[in-house]
Formats: C-alpha cells, sequence, structure tokens
C-alpha cells in the first residue's frame, strides 16, 4: 500500500477530496451569487477536512477560519454592488467562464498526474509530536524571512488597493489645506473627532 | 393526549402579542400595554413571533387590509382579538388565552384568514401582485391557504417589487458606471421577466456616485415603536434610504388623540417609550411604560411612586453616555417652530426627559408636515430613520402638505 | 507538555458528547433564563420562560416568505446551534474537554468565523429587507471585532506558551490571566456578546429593524437561532473562565463547583451589564473596533510577551 493511513483516514480523505471538487464544480453551475460563494466555501471546507484527516490540525482549522472570512468579506463586497436577496435570476458568478474552466481542468490534469507519475521520495524520519510546533518553528525560523516578505506585501498590497478604490481622500475629509478640524464625513463614525 | 393538550396551554400561557392601534386609541393602547407588562406577555417584534393580534378600536379601511396582511403572515398557533374598549380587558386576556392553548392546530384553520387572493390592497397601492402565484407545496408547515400570502407589506412593510429578482445590471452597471461612462448602458445584460410575480431591481447611482440596486421599500403602517397608520415609502440602496416621503394610511380619517386632555408628562414618556424600544433598550423602556401607567392612578401614593419613577427613569435616559454616544448627530430637524422642535435626535430625546420627568418645560413641537420629517430622513441608514420618526411627536394632523402624487 | 486526557478518551466519546450537549442546553437556558429575568423585572418565577418558550416554538408552525433562498437559508439556521456546540467542544467540563487538538483556541475562533457565514445565511434567506440589512450589520460587526478577538486570543496563547485549553488552565496554578490581562478580558467578552448579536450589540436583531435576521423566522426555525445565539452567548462565560479566571481552581469546594458557580457569575454579570445599555450602532460601534480595540488588544499582547520573556509566566 502506498501510505500507512487508517482505512477510514483514505476514505475520509476520499469522500471530502470529492466534495472539494464538486463545491469547486458547483461555483460554475449554481446561478445565484450567494449560492457560489457558499459552493465555494463548501469546497474549502472539504479540503479542511482533509487536513484534519491527515492529523495537521492547524493547518486544517486556521483554513477553515481564513476561507470563511474570506466568504464573509466577499458577501460584503456583494452588498456593496448589488442587493439582492435570493437572487433567483439565472446569473454567472464568473466573467470568462470558458477560460477560467479550461485553466482550472488543465491545473487539475497536470496536478493529478505529477502526483501519480513522479517519484516521491519516502520520509525516512518520524512523524513529529506536535505538528503545530514543528510548523510554527518552521515559520518563525528557517522561513521567518519569506513569511515576513510576503505577509508585508500583502498587507502593502491591500492598503493599496483600498486607497486606490476610495473616491475620498483626506483633502475630500478634511478641505484643501487639511486645515478642518473635523472630517466631512456622510455618516460619522463613533469617536469624537 | 392529555397531557400534550395541557402542555400546549402551559406553553402558550404567555404569548407574544402585537398591537396594532388603530386612530384615536391612546389610553386604550396603554391600558393594554400596561396590562401586558404586568402579565409578563412579551412584546412581538414582527408577524413572525406573534401569537396575538391585538387590534385597538375601529382600524380605517386601508390600516383593516394592511391588519390582514399581517394575520396572514403569524404562524400557527395564533388568536386575533379586537378590543373596543378597556373595560373587560382581564377577562378578555384570559380568554384570548384560552382560546390560544385549547384549541387543536386544526380548529385555528378554519376561522383563519379571510381569503385575500386579489383583495383590495392596503396602504396605498403596497404591491401585493404576484403573491397569488406562490406555491408552497414544498414546505412543510405551510398546511393552510391563510399562510399562502407570505408577503411583507403589511408589519415589515416590505415591498417585495424591487427585491426579489436577480438583476444583473447591478453587476455590468457597476463594472461600466465606476469608470464614469454612462454610455454603456446599454450594454446592461436585462433578462426580462421577474420572481414569484415580483419584478426585478433597479439600479440608480447611491450616495457616493456609484450604481447600486434599488428597491423601492414601503415601511409601515405596523412596526413595534412606529407611530400606527404611518408610512414611509423609500429607495432602498444597501439600508440607506433615498427619496423618502411620508404619509398616513387612512388620511381623510382624522381620529387623532383629542386635542386638550393631553396629561404632558404621560405623552412624554409614552414617546420616551417607544424611542427607547427602537433604540434597543428594552429595560428603560419597560420603566418608561411602567411610569407613564403610575400617573394615571388617582390614589395618592401611587401617583407619588410614578412621579418618582418617572424621574429616575428620565434622569437614567438622560445622563446615559451610551444613548447619546449612539443616537448622537442624527436627524438634524431644522424646524421653524424655533429651537423646541429643531435640533438632533438627541437634543429631542433630552428635552423629552426634561418634560418626562415633570418639570415645567414645553414638549418639544410636532413637526408642522410630514415633509420635513421625510427630509431628514433622506440619506439615512435604515435603523437611523426609525430612531428620527421615534423621537418626533407625528399627529394625524401633521399630514403631507405636498399633494399626493404618489397614492397608487 | 503535561497531556491531559479528553473526556471523549476518559469517559467514551457517546457520553462525553452527550456531556457536552447538556452543558450547552444548561448553558442555554441559563442565558436565556437570567436575561429573561432582567428584562422583564420578574423575578425567579422567569426562569421557566425559556423552557415555556421553547415548547411554543416547537408546536409552532415554520413559516416561509415570497420567493426565498429555502437551501441557505435551513442551512444556515441549523449552523447556528451546531457551530454553538462545537465550540464548546473545546472548553474544559470537569477539567477536561470533549476533544482536544494543538489548537484549542484557533478551533474556538474558528467556529466564531463560521457563524459569520450562518447568520448571514439566516438573513439572506428569507428574501426580505429587513432580514438582509441584519444580516449585513452582523457581516460588519463581525469583521471589525474579529482581530481584537485574535489578539486577545492570542495574548492568552502567549501566556500560557500553548493553544490547548488544558495547557491553559494548569499555566494558570500561580496566578489567573485576568490579573495580567485585563483588556483581553473585557475585549473577550464584549466581542463574544458582539458575536452572539445580543445585548448592546444587538444591532443585528434590533427593534429598529423588526427583530432583522429572525424577523421572518418562526417555530422550530426561530428555536433554533435563539437558542443558537444563548449557547454561543453562554459557551464564551465558560470559555472566558477556563481562559481568564482559572477555571475549576478556588479553595475549599471542588473544581467543577468552582467552574460552574464562576461561569454563572461571568453570565450574570455579562446579562446584567449588557441590559443597563442601549444598542450602540454598529457604524459608532464599528469604527471603535478598528481604530481603538485593535491597537489597545495588540499591546496587551505585547505587554504579555514581554512578561513572557522576563520570566513573568511559569512556563
Amino acid at each position: 500500500m502506498l501510505t500507512d493511513l487508517s482505512g477510514w483516514t483514505v476514505a475520509a480523505v476520499v469522500v471530502l477530496g470529492v466534495l472539494s471538487v464538486a463545491g469547486g464544480i458547483a461555483v460554475f453551475v449554481v446561478d445565484s451569487m450567494a449560492r457560489a460563494t457558499f459552493a465555494l466555501l463548501a469546497s474549502f471546507l472539504a479540503v479542511a477536512g482533509v487536513l484534519l484527516a491527515f492529523d495537521l490540525v492547524y493547518l486544517a482549522v486556521v483554513t477553515a477560519l481564513m476561507m470563511t472570512i474570506e466568504m464573509a468579506i466577499m458577501a460584503v463586497f456583494m452588498i456593496m454592488f448589488m442587493m439582492n436577496p435570493a437572487g433567483l435570476m439565472p446569473m454567472t458568478m464568473v466573467h470568462n467562464a470558458r477560460g477560467s474552466a479550461v485553466t482550472g481542468a488543465v491545473t487539475f490534469v497536470v496536478l493529478v498526474v505529477g502526483i501519480w507519475t513522479v517519484d516521491w521520495p519516502i520520509g525516512r524520519t518520524e512523524r513529529p509530536e506536535d505538528s503545530t510546533r514543528q510548523l510554527g518553528e518552521a515559520i518563525m525560523g528557517s522561513h521567518m524571512l519569506v513569511m515576513l516578505v510576503i505577509g508585508i506585501g500583502l498587507f502593502a498590497t491591500i492598503l493599496a488597493g483600498t486607497v486606490l478604490a476610495t473616491a475620498r481622500g483626506r483633502y475630500d475629509r478634511f478641505g484643501a489645506d487639511l486645515a478642518a478640524k473635523r472630517p466631512d464625513d456622510p455618516i460619522p463614525g463613533g469617536l469624537p473627532r | 393526549m392529555d397531557l400534550s393538550r395541557r402542555l400546549r396551554a402551559w406553553a402558550l400561557a404567555r404569548p407574544r402579542v402585537l398591537i396594532v392601534d388603530a386612530p384615536g386609541t391612546v389610553e386604550l393602547r396603554r391600558a393594554v400595554e400596561a396590562e401586558l407588562d404586568r402579565r409578563g406577555w412579551p412584546l412581538a417584534m414582527s408577524p413572525a413571533d406573534t401569537d396575538v393580534l391585538l387590534v385597538l378600536g375601529l382600524p380605517g379601511p386601508e390600516l383593516a387590509a394592511a391588519i390582514d396582511v399581517l394575520w396572514s403572515q403569524i404562524a400557527q398557533p395564533r388568536h386575533r382579538v379586537d378590543l373596543r374598549a378597556a373595560t373587560d380587558l382581564h377577562h378578555r386576556l384570559e380568554e384570548t388565552v384560552r382560546a390560544l392553548g385549547a384549541a387543536a392546530p386544526e380548529e385555528h384553520v378554519d376561522g383563519a384568514v379571510p381569503a385575500r387572493a386579489g383583495a383590495g390592497h392596503p396602504a396605498g397601492g403596497m404591491d401585493h401582485s404576484g403573491h397569488e402565484g406562490m406555491d408552497h407545496s414544498g414546505h412543510e408547515g405551510m398546511d393552510h391557504s391563510g399562510m399562502a400570502g407570505m408577503d411583507h407589506s403589511g408589519m415589515a412593510g416590505m415591498d417585495h417589487s424591487g427585491m426579489a429578482g436577480m438583476d444583473h445590471s447591478g453587476m455590468a452597471g457597476m463594472d461600466h458606471a465606476a469608470m464614469g461612462g454612462g454610455g454603456h448602458a446599454g450594454h446592461h445584460m436585462h433578462h426580462g421577466g421577474d420572481v414569484a410575480g415580483l419584478p426585478m431591481a433597479e439600479t440608480a447611482p447611491d450616495r457616493d456616485g456609484l450604481a447600486l440596486d434599488v428597491l423601492r421599500v414601503a415601511i409601515g403602517p405596523v412596526l413595534p415603536g412606529w407611530p400606527t397608520g404611518l408610512l414611509l415609502r423609500a429607495d432602498l440602496q444597501g439600508d440607506v434610504l433615498t427619496s423618502a416621503r411620508l404619509s398616513w394610511v387612512d388620511a381623510t380619517d382624522d381620529r387623532g388623540s383629542p386635542p386638550g386632555k393631553v396629561h404632558p408628562q404621560r405623552a412624554a414618556l409614552d414617546q420616551l417609550a417607544s424611542l427607547l424600544l427602537v433604540a434597543g433598550w428594552p429595560t428603560a423602556a419597560r420603566d418608561a411604560r411602567c411610569a407613564r401607567d403610575g400617573l394615571a392612578s388617582t390614589d395618592r401614593s401611587e401617583l407619588a411612586t410614578a412621579r418618582r419613577r418617572a424621574e429616575r427613569v428620565a434622569r437614567r435616559v438622560r445622563r446615559s453616555r451610551a444613548l447619546a454616544w449612539t443616537v448622537r448627530g442624527a436627524g438634524h430637524l431644522h424646524s421653524s417652530l424655533g429651537r423646541t422642535a429643531g435640533g438632533d435626535v438627541l437634543d429631542r430625546v433630552r428635552r423629552w426627559c426634561d418634560v418626562a420627568s415633570g418639570g415645567d418645560v414645553e414638549a418639544p413641537a410636532s413637526p408642522t408636515s410630514l415633509d420635513e420629517v421625510a427630509a431628514v430622513l433622506e440619506g439615512t441608514e435604515l435603523g437611523t430613520a426609525r430612531l428620527i420618526v421615534a423621537s418626533v411627536a407625528l399627529d394625524r394632523s401633521a399630514a403631507r402638505t405636498a399633494p399626493e402624487e404618489a397614492r397608487a | 507538555m503535561p497531556e491531559t486526557e479528553t473526556a471523549a478518551a476518559a469517559w467514551g466519546v457517546v457520553p462525553s458528547a452527550l456531556l457536552v450537549m447538556g452543558a450547552a442546553l444548561g448553558l442555554g437556558w441559563l442565558v436565556a433564563a437570567v436575561d429573561r429575568v432582567v428584562l422583564t423585572g420578574a423575578g425567579a418565577p422567569a426562569v421557566l420562560e425559556p423552557v415555556r418558550s421553547s415548547v411554543r416554538l416547537l408546536t409552532e408552525q415554520r413559516r416561509t416568505t415570497l420567493a426565498p433562498d429555502p437551501l441557505l437559508w435551513r442551512l444556515g439556521i441549523a449552523a447556528v446551534p451546531v457551530l454553538a456546540v462545537l465550540s464548546l467542544a473545546v472548553v474544559p467540563i470537569g477539567g477536561r474537554t470533549l476533544w482536544s487538538t494543538s489548537v484549542d483556541l484557533v478551533w474556538f475562533n474558528a467556529m466564531e468565523a463560521l457563524l459569520w457565514a450562518a447568520v448571514w445565511l439566516v438573513g439572506w434567506g428569507p428574501n426580505a429587507v429587513h432580514a438582509l440589512t441584519g444580516g449585513y450589520r452582523f457581516l460588519a460587526q463581525g469583521l471589525a471585532y474579529e482581530l481584537p478577538l485574535m489578539f486577545s486570543l492570542i495574548a492568552v496563547g502567549v501566556g500560557a506558551g500553548s493553544l490547548r485549553t488544558a495547557d491553559i488552565l494548569s499555566a494558570q496554578a500561580g496566578l489567573w490571566f485576568v490579573v495580567s490581562m485585563p483588556v483581553a478580558f473585557v475585549v473577550f467578552l464584549a466581542s463574544a456578546a458582539a458575536f452572539a448579536f445580543w445585548g448592546p450589540f444587538g444591532a443585528p436583531t434590533g427593534a429598529d429593524i423588526a427583530g432583522g435576521v429572525t424577523s421572518e423566522l418562526s417555530g422550530v426555525d426561530r428555536l433554533l437561532v435563539e437558542a443558537g445565539r444563548a449557547i454561543f452567548l453562554g459557551a464564551t462565560a465558560a470559555m472566558a473562565v477556563a481562559l481568564f479566571l482559572g477555571g475549576g481552581s478556588g479553595p475549599w469546594l471542588p473544581g467543577p463547583v468552582w467552574q460552574l458557580l464562576k461561569t454563572v457569575a461571568v453570565v450574570v454579570a455579562l446579562v446584567w451589564a449588557g441590559r443597563r445599555l442601549p444598542v450602540l450602532r454598529p457604524d459608532r460601534v464599528v469604527e471603535v473596533a478598528w481604530t481603538v480595540l485593535v491597537p489597545v488588544t495588540l499591546v496587551q499582547a505585547l505587554v504579555v510577551a514581554v512578561l513572557l520573556l522576563s520570566g513573568f509566566y511559569a512556563v
């Protein structure tokens, strides 16, 4: 046998893997934005389940956490541009559906072929006691530079994207000479300023 | 079977009540609220959590039609009570509990709802078109025709006409309009048709100039902490209201509270009670109602207790930093009536508190017209709009001054 | 690292799962009963009211709306109580958690994040303005409170040197974490109330939008959502006891009794304080969460980290 995992684990991985692929396909099939969003979330949660079956608890839980937040933010953006409860009229979630479907299928095939044909090295090391600790030590140790660069890069991208997307800048809020004491906002926030 | 019957009776012994007060029933409503508070019967927020529909007085034709819609949205088991006077209130409520608890579910279904297929619609052209075509067969529990008209316009005030259709132009319009080009309008993919009889949403520029879906909503005429019979029609983008208009249902019905015999302190406490309910402060609202009811007493010691209670609740609300923080700055009315009607919601809350604590101050004047209030609602968020409406004393004499061009 | 046996390993999976379910129902009832007592001012008899309401909702008809999205709606409704109970799986009951991973705190947090999705679905499903408005209010609130909550959990994890609840309990043998992390404690409770959309953070179910996400629910649907909220708030109170108040530690009395007493005290304090305030409007709250609470909880985490390096915590 290829693996030392138990039969239950293999079965769980297979079922969850099929579920995640099915969820991914559903994104292209369903005709409502909400359903597409949550089909994607279901797919991610199935992946988290696969990780859990491999006993990679931290990665599993973090996947579920991050992907849920991501989908929730997607829902926020949905309201920013359209408000359409239940969304029963047919519509597609994707632009360039054919292109993305082809890309997805090709990637899937390449990865699957690679997985099954590459002669993977067999791990000789013992499985660590605590994979979370091992992961933490890797991130905060040998891979720290990479993680820092990626983290700061992502953060800078988020900030830059927000700044570029915001129509109102500080000159709109505080006046041309930035002299206004209180910002001129359509809806004031909770801070006394 | 006896056990389950008794269990049902026990479970329904404290039903949730939705009060609909027809014009001219102020004292009756206060008496009913006092009795409900005494019994610990909660007030319902929407038809969905209603067991008993209490109709006070004689509703006019439009309000009656809205009540029928409400009734059709209330889940079984349910009971409707029409009260004309407070005289046998205790007895009527006892009877209500018995009727609710004793009846088997099937018995409810018979006298349930006046058939309202194609019925005349309440409240000035709220859109019910298409509600008849619903297929409820797939829903368990939807076992009787009374529920079929599950539209929202009565209570939660939802006009679905602008809402259910998936509008592709929302997306397309976003792409194009955000780039500042109006000329792409022709590219919008309009999939004609509708969903369940509801037309699709349209797109319009929102407060920030982006194209956003617009829902046409009608809020009212029956909501918690809302002047019954008031109808707010507006365009809703996200939760921001635009082109708001206010009107009364049964506008010709001018049975307001009779002038001259208004107890200013009780009126102020009443106003505070509904405002605090809207502001999500149910304990303070309960105290305000309690003080208000005590002030009607003729007993000297009870009256003294009620006065103290009124002062206490007024002081608590006035001094609440949390309330001040959360409502400050909303709803600036620039009234022609001068200082007592102007200011923001917080100013008005504090003035109501002054009157409620028995101080010798002038009550905030009613706005002269609904248009004046509607103008302040422009561009506010739904919750803010509710607070603004709850902070002004609207009576039915303050009608729209402009001609009702929008009435269908 | 001392390995504490999980409840599932010690007592069997089924009994301990039943125990957690029982604890969930008990906590939900506790929260609802205390809330009712405070709300109606009716005193002791009101403690039966949650049971009464539950029976009534069980016999009530379910309703639907015009053109809903039934699949997602019902999914969201069912998910709310399920997630609340799942979050309780890593809360120690009698010193043991139902199951334990090396990342209990992250698990707890993930259940809260999934709750966003569930509540949003409950608001989206019925195709109604008020419900949807409530759903979006909840999202805005949840987004704003997620980071402060995460940072306060991180402070706890740093202090204990572990993300496992059992280790966090044993790390507080000397000194309760609430002493060195008061800010994290308060933020944890506040964001828990925000995630259970309860009390001053109840805007998603506010009276100003006719009950918001719950405005179209009746019968068993409403029961599930309301019970899920109450269980979630109760679970968070129990978690706060484990994370900040030393769990079952205390003199004279046995550990479980102390834990129960502390949990009841936290629930009562939370409900009593929460009901003294009006609903705080989301547009105000959210700004404070982003611009005040995030930096404050970051500083709290920094303080804990410095204390850890200086040998303050016996790890």
